[in-house]
């Protein structure tokens, strides 16, 4: 990879800086662990046993897909594995093994190996896996359903699902502190907003991930609930709540970021995040699903080759 | 219900490529460049409004009064292709390189499943003049819109190294269905 030899006469660049995929994937996974780690200590093994299955899953489809199409394997970029980890963060504890199964091969083949592998995804594979099941098996994300057998010391209730049926009377006894340190039921590595939080500033000050798309994406769901909320404060809930509930903070920092199907210029990239922010409000409070996220960021996939268009100007172009 | 509900639900929630399934004939072979699909989009949205609202007229005041409804689709199909003989004929003059782009797409609007089944929508539906005028400009827009997002990422996926046997027409229908999933976010929103 690198060459070694010191005498050579060549082109610019001279030193590589070391940062390759497998760099982004392992740095995005050590950002992840903290959020994970909390979802495998409130769920116990269970949880730990959907994440490893999940893992394993990935880089058994991208080495079979590999295989298939005679391409050289893949799995050792570790692109594989994230994406196994960011889907096993954001089902619940109880998916059965087929569950998962079936949302990883989705994932690695569907969304990302058939559009040629790493870098030529139009969306995300993450979301794609996981948009499949939620339309095919619903029951399996209906959090009060399918996590109604633990006690982790707070109410198991699915705080967007208690404000979608309730109004914002079923989320009193939520607190914004107990929301950020995990207090609520939700997927694996999505509940504990602290967590994600660090993840997401150390990808940020690391360079693996553009601050324009999670800090934009956050303005969205932030003002669009404010807006809600000050029209109809007894029917939508407050901002803050919309901050820390859901997938909003893994959506920010690890799902909409993702490399080739997000924004490159900045103008783009803050049409991109917010506008999946105001989209994750608007499917939370008027469409049919309890949680938005993952379709508003798919839809903002779909429109993100239209946004590429406004690009700066070229050098020395007239007119 | 209100014009602005019919115009999203028309657009968004009921779009008629990506919900409805009508029409994806020209939605899979006219997106692979951006010029003809826009192109496309703008043919479709005449030729929908127009049919639309002309269709609306010959069934309320001919074809209700003189008892002849079984006639129904032989009458419109027969406005639709005049309307998009109308639009063929002023491409080839105006815009001869649209013409050329578009190809046997252009006359196959006839046959669209999307104008055809938008006008049987609006008169099964029984709505008024004004709000067939609307519904029909929601479908079109919508028709377009969908087009032009597709071909937005259909450009990119040229440029990406697709397997051999997935290239072209096939990744274009896994992407469409990819496509209408996306849309299922505005699902139940009117």
């Amino acid at each position: 990879m690198l060459n070694h030899n010191k005498l050579i006469v060549s082109h610019a660049p001279f030193w590589h800086n070391g940062s390759s995929i497998s760099t982004r994937s392992y740095h995005t996974m050590i950002a992840a662990l903290p959020a994970v780690l909390m979802g495998i200590f409130q769920y116990g093994p269970r949880a730990l046993g959907v994440v490893s299955l999940s893992i394993s899953f990935a880089i058994l489809w991208e080495l079979a897909i590999n295989k298939i199409t005679r391409r050289t394997v893949s799995i050792g970029d570790g692109n594989a594995a994230l994406i196994g980890l960011l889907f096993a963060m954001l089902l619940p504890a109880t998916s059965p093994w087929w569950l998962v199964a079936t949302g990883t091969f989705v994932a690695v083949v569907i969304g990302k190996h058939i559009y040629g592998g790493i870098g030529g995804n139009p969306f995300n594979p993450v979301l794609i896996g996981f948009a499949i099941l939620i339309a095919a098996w619903r029951d399996f994300f209906d959090f009060n359903e399918v996590l109604v057998n633990y006690d982790l010391g707070f109410a198991m209730v699915y705080p967007l699902a208690a404000v979608k049926h309730l109004g914002t009377a079923g989320i009193e006894s939520f607190s914004t502190a107990g929301l950020l340190l995990g207090q609520q039921s939700g997927g694996i590595g999505s509940t504990f907003g602290l967590g994600l939080i660090f993840g997401g500033m150390y990808l940020i000050a690391r360079g693996f991930i553009r601050w324009e798309i999670s800090l934009s994406f956050l303005a969205g769901v932030f003002i669009t609930a404010l807006l809600f909320n000050l029209n109809n404060s007894n029917l939508y809930a407050g901002p803050f709540f919309h901050l820390f509930t859901g997938y909003t903070l893994i959506g920010a920092f690890f799902l909409a970021p993702e490399d080739s199907s997000s924004p490159v210029n900045f103008i783009p990239m803050l049409i991109y995040g917010a506008g999946a922010g105001v989209m994750t409000v608007l499917i939370r409070n008027i469409g049919s699903y309890v949680d938005g996220v993952v379709f508003a960021i798919l839809l903002m996939n779909l429109i993100n080759p239209l946004c590429d268009k406004i690009r700066p100007k070229a050098l020395g172009k007239v007119g | 219900m209100g014009y602005m509900e019919i115009l999203i639900g028309g657009i968004f929630v009921n779009n008629i490529l990506l919900a409805q399934f009508l029409g994806n004939c020209p939605f899979l072979g006219t997106s692979k460049k951006m010029e003809t699909a826009v192109g496309m989009a703008m043919a479709v949205v005449f030729v929908l409004v127009l049919a639309g609202v002309i269709t609306w007229v010959l069934y309320a005041f001919f074809l209700v009064p003189y008892k002849l409804v079984y006639m129904r689709t032989i009458a419109f199909i027969l406005v639709i292709a005049s309307l998009v003989q109308f639009v063929e004929m002023f491409l080839k003059k105006s815009i001869p390189a649209l013409y050329a782009g578009l190809g046997i797409f252009l006359p196959l609007i006839t046959t669209n499943c999307a104008v055809f089944g938008a006008c049987i929508l609006n008169i099964d539906k029984e709505l008024n003049f004004m709000k067939t005028l609307v519904q029909s400009t929601a479908y079109a827009v919508g028709f377009g819109l969908a087009l032009i997002l597709f071909a937005g990422v259909r450009e990119r996926i040229i440029l990406a190294r697709v397997p051999k046997p997935l290239q072209d027409t096939s990744i274009g229908l896994v992407t469409a269905g990819i496509l209408s999933l996306t849309f299922y976010a505005f699902k139940g929103m009117i």
